[in-house]
């Protein structure tokens, strides 16, 4: 943290956002002449001391989105301030674009971006030999970052000869001995195998949770978010579809999309009868007859004749009774095939007009591929979208 | 996570810029360089368009009625296209040939391979045809002599042959040897990075090694041979030392020696005529290149991709000791044998039809190196001009290719263009553009070193921006902005990340423009002078009025000087390429 960073810590509120970002919009023009809005309108509040991921497709933003951020972008609209302090405006008459060598940041690169040419001690010294630390103080400050990753031992050599693994713990060394308060992730264990990747994120999350830096975390892995976040940012085409925890984002997703993307989902298209207040009643041939169900939550209010998604987790749906039926929805099905997983089973079904759900159940069904199924899933569970206009 | 799928890709971000930014100090002074080399090259060459009109009486086309029209044009158009066209074929021939057999069969010689394109860098064209011309001179020739003693031994008595230098056949010769690098380069370099799986599945589906090279792998190439034929019909249409040195004895003209001829033979100099005729040079490789733009676009040649290396080898059996005697030949036939002809003759101290090795000496040495005021000047002058105009050149190529990886805009699209655009034009036409644009009124630059400084700087500015724009794209972006994130400014970054790691490719540059600068003969035979000497223009000069044993005195001095500068080339990439 620099100095002028402390002083307007000090002087603002304790509770100052890490990162604030507001209304940015970046679109970038195509060599064929085609326009991107790879951020579309972002508002964005981070905690000091949390751990945000940014998750989505790749093509959704999140990568420009971190790069506006540390100012190796800029942004065409919008302002983002660190911790109280403007570093980016473009909103009113007085332009404000703070280069990245002096926003104060760490950040991890996709390919770590270690020097070639410099050891792993000199590479992880640079940053403190540009804020002009001290030699011994920096020499100091190095051995202890690497030692705190864990690599104190390939000090000495240059980056090409080490692995991954090892690349990956220097350069979040690098990032961290600066001490800043802030360090940005740019898909970072995109690039080593399954085994390591597990290994690292535990690490980072441990180094994190005790040095206590604010992390934003780009990724396109759903199961790295759900482990690593605290909070969660899904974005879709350069808007965020939804920013919370990652359990609200699993079990209450706000739209369609993010229902599909995180996760396994299943869903049954079905036209509106009648809409009244908080139900609406919706019918699919064959399937579904008049079944009232709790009305969207999020998003467009749908009106009679229209088609809703209604969707649903697979370790939500529950096998029912003959004759059993409940508040929410009850599917007549056909088994198709069952598969055994260990600590649970899965059975693949289809419904009459052939949309094929899931069910996960603790034990495997043990069922004649083509017999009768009765699948049942309380109301709770469910959510009812409408169709997204823009299609 | 379907929805994903359909997502658009990840937009290619339009290069590291920071459109907010103020210039800063290395940006500001790589304008300014900027700015003086697009200066010097778009006011010669207004001036050359300028020269044409005020030539033409006001009618632009009349220097090209007066160049058409003119006794021996229509000899001169059939001697060039003929001799350039049968020595690209034959080049191309011979150099997708090497190409193949080093990257695709077991004949592989390693240094075949690294040595094929560095001839024209240690065996100055120059010396290499004087080379040529001291073993094969019709009557005179030391080859000659042995050939004929050996064939009245068999009965068959001659005074002249069997070989002549001087004819069509020694011209095409010539040609196809100076050619042959420009070809194996692109091809050699496209076949290395040709996924083999290509070649490998041909094998497998039934056709054998021959038939794979015509069906498939040539095919898949197609643009790297295209690309090559085209900088060979150009190499071949810009060379001057083989048709000044033998076209006359051979009465073969080609363009670039009459374009020559036409600017210093006779006063005035007929500037109009000349650059009529250099249209017509410039108009054919635009032809030519249009065509390649044609076969590339075309699509239907193989994306080169994946890794080159473990290519199974095709055994060629005895074959493969045929090739490589025939490789071994060709590189001794435009580098070793040449230099030995010359090395014979500078020792002898004259050049006689007899090969005698009684009373050699070094006597035409300490003449060119000291005592020959011409000779020892333009060596000076010479080896000066490839230091600072080499090192200046680059300097001002390295800060442009930067500026311009690093910022969008139109500056930098004209910068790029500009530095790229001497590339296509001949030097012949550029020394006159500069010729006519600085040796007058308000420069008077006259035949001077500054007016060589600037030539020099426009000739090798697009070989000098390529080679750093290549070892500034080699850097990773994130490297630089790592830099920038850990704190670093724009002038640290650049001193202590970017020129460390570009400095391999940047040293091997320096040493490339050292080398052309050296040997250049086509600008200096224009804008040198009798009172600022350089070696093009000394060996030119005593090739009509001097000894021989003190041109190839010279010539081998040349030649070592380069030879040297080029092994010191290998080295660094060698050294280099072993610290990644």
């Amino acid at each position: 943290m620099t100095i002028d960073q402390e002083t307007q810590v000090a002087a603002a509120a304790r509770d100052v956002a890490a990162v604030r970002a507001e209304g940015l919009l970046k679109t970038f023009r195509r060599a064929n002449g085609t326009t991107v809005t790879p951020i579309d309108g972002v508002t964005l509040s981070i905690d000091k001391g949390e751990f945000l991921v940014l998750l989505g497709p790749s093509g959704c933003g999140k990568t420009t989105l971190l790069r506006c951020i540390a100012g190796l972008e800029t942004p065409d609209r919008g302002s983002i301030d660190l911790l109280g302090r403007r570093v980016f405006d473009r909103t009113g008459a007085r332009r404000v674009a703070v280069p990245p060598e002096r926003r104060g940041l760490g950040m991890i690169f996709q390919s770590y971006a270690l020097w070639p040419h410099l050891t792993v001690a000199r590479n992880v010294a640079y940053p403190l030999e540009a804020a002009q630390v001290p030699k011994a103080e920096r020499r100091e400050r190095v051995a202890r970052a690497l030692e705190l990753v864990g690599v104190a031992e390939v000090a000495g050599q240059l980056p090409g000869r080490l692995s991954g693994g090892q690349q990956q713990r220097v350069a979040l060394a690098r990032a961290i001995v600066g001490e800043p308060s802030l360090i940005l992730f740019d898909e970072p264990l995109s690039n080593v195998d399954a085994k390591v990747r597990e290994e690292l994120r535990l690490h980072l999350l441990e180094m994190q949770r005790r040095i206590g830096f604010t992390a934003v975390y780009v990724t396109h892995d759903q199961v790295e978010a759900m482990e690593l976040a605290d909070r969660i940012a899904v974005l879709q085409s350069g808007k965020i579809a939804q920013l919370d925890t990652p359990d609200a984002i699993y079990d209450r997703p706000v739209s369609r999309y993010v229902a599909k993307f995180i996760g396994t989902a299943n869903e049954v298209t079905a036209e509106v009868v009648e809409r009244d207040g908080a139900t609406v009643t919706v019918s699919l041939p064959g399937v579904l007859d008049r079944v009232r169900l709790p009305a969207p939550v999020a998003g467009r209010q749908p009106v009679a004749g229209e088609r809703v998604h209604v969707i649903w987790r697979p370790e939500r749906t529950m096998i029912a009774d003959p004759g059993q039926g409940g508040d929410g929805l009850v599917l007549e099905a056909e088994y198709l095939l069952g598969r055994y997983l260990g600590a649970f089973s899965e059975t693949i079904a289809s419904l009459r007009d052939g949309t094929e759900v899931r069910a996960v159940t603790a034990k495997p069904l043990h069922h004649q591929r083509g017999a009768g199924l009765r699948l049942a899933v309380a109301a709770a569970d469910l959510r009812v979208f409408a169709e997204e206009s823009a299609g | 996570m379907t929805i994903g799928l359909d997502a658009p890709p990840e937009p290619a971000p339009v290069t590291g810029r920071r459109s907010g930014r103020r210039l800063t100090v290395v940006e500001a002074v790589t304008i300014v360089l900027g700015g003086i080399f697009a200066l010097t090259l778009v006011y010669a060459l207004v001036s050359l368009l300028v020269e044409i009109f005020a030539d033409g009486a006001g009618s632009p086309l009349k220097p090209f009625a007066d160049a058409l029209t003119m006794t021996g044009t229509g000899k001169v158009f059939a001697d060039t296209v003929l001799v350039v066209g049968i020595s690209t074929i034959c080049a191309a021939v011979i150099a997708v040939g090497f190409a193949w057999l080093n990257e695709r069969t077991n004949a592989r010689l390693g240094f075949i391979a690294a040595f094929l394109p560095l001839i024209p860098l240690l065996v100055p064209s120059l010396a290499s045809t004087i080379g040529w011309v001291f073993l094969a001179a019709d009557r005179a020739g030391v080859l000659n002599v042995l050939l004929r003693d050996w064939l009245s031994g068999l009965g068959l008595d001659a005074d002249t042959g069997p070989l002549n230098v001087y004819s069509m056949p020694g011209m095409v010769f010539l040609y196809t040897l100076n050619i042959v690098p420009f070809i194996y380069l692109p091809v050699s370099a496209a076949l290395a990075r040709l996924d083999p799986s290509l070649d490998e599945a041909s094998r497998v589906f039934g056709f054998g090694p021959v038939r794979t090279l015509f069906k498939v792998t040539i095919p898949s190439i197609r643009p790297a041979i295209a690309g090559g034929l085209l900088l060979g019909i150009g190499v071949g249409l810009a060379t001057f030392s083989i048709g000044v040195i033998i076209g006359a004895g051979a009465r073969i003209d080609v363009l670039a020696v009459r374009i020559y001829t036409l600017l210093t033979h006779g006063f005035p100099p007929r500037t109009g005529e000349a650059v009529a005729l250099c249209t017509f040079l410039l108009l054919t490789v635009l032809i030519v290149s249009t065509v390649q733009r044609r076969v590339t676009a075309k699509g239907a040649h193989a994306t080169i991709g994946g890794k080159g290396t473990g290519a199974a080898a095709v055994d060629l059996g005895w074959g493969k000791w045929v090739a490589r005697a025939i490789m071994i030949l060709f590189v001794a036939l435009s580098s070793v044998v040449p230099l030995l002809g010359l090395i014979y003759i500078s020792l002898r101290g004259y050049w006689q039809p007899t090969l005698s090795f009684a009373g050699l000496n070094l006597d035409s040495y300490v003449t060119v190196l000291v005592e020959n005021r011409m000779t020892s000047g333009a060596l000076r002058n010479s080896i000066l001009l490839a230091v600072v105009g080499g090192l200046l050149t680059l300097v001002a190529a390295t800060l442009i290719a930067i500026f311009v990886a690093q910022r969008g805009g139109r500056v930098s699209k004209w910068l790029d263009g500009l530095a790229k655009a001497p590339g296509g034009l001949s030097h012949l036409v550029l020394a006159i553009a500069i010729l006519t644009a600085f040796s007058g009124p308000p420069f008077r630059f006259g035949t001077s070193l500054g007016i060589l400084f600037l030539a020099f700087l426009v000739f090798y500015m697009p070989q000098a921006y390529v080679t750093a724009s290549s070892a500034y794209a080699q850097i990773s972006k994130e490297l630089g902005e790592a830099s920038l994130i850990s704190g670093a400014g724009p002038f640290r970054t650049l001193a202590r990340i970017t020129l460390p790691l570009m400095l391999p490719g940047l040293v091997g540059g320096a040493i490339i423009l050292f080398v052309l600068i050296m040997s250049e003969v086509t600008g200096s035979a224009l804008l040198a002078g009798p009172r600022t000497p350089v070696v093009g223009f000394v060996m030119l000069d005593l090739w009509v009025n001097g000894t021989f044993s003190t041109i190839a005195a010279l010539g081998v001095v040349m030649t070592l000087v380069s030879a040297a500068v080029a092994m010191l080339l290998l080295w660094v990439g060698r050294r280099s390429a072993s610290l990644r």
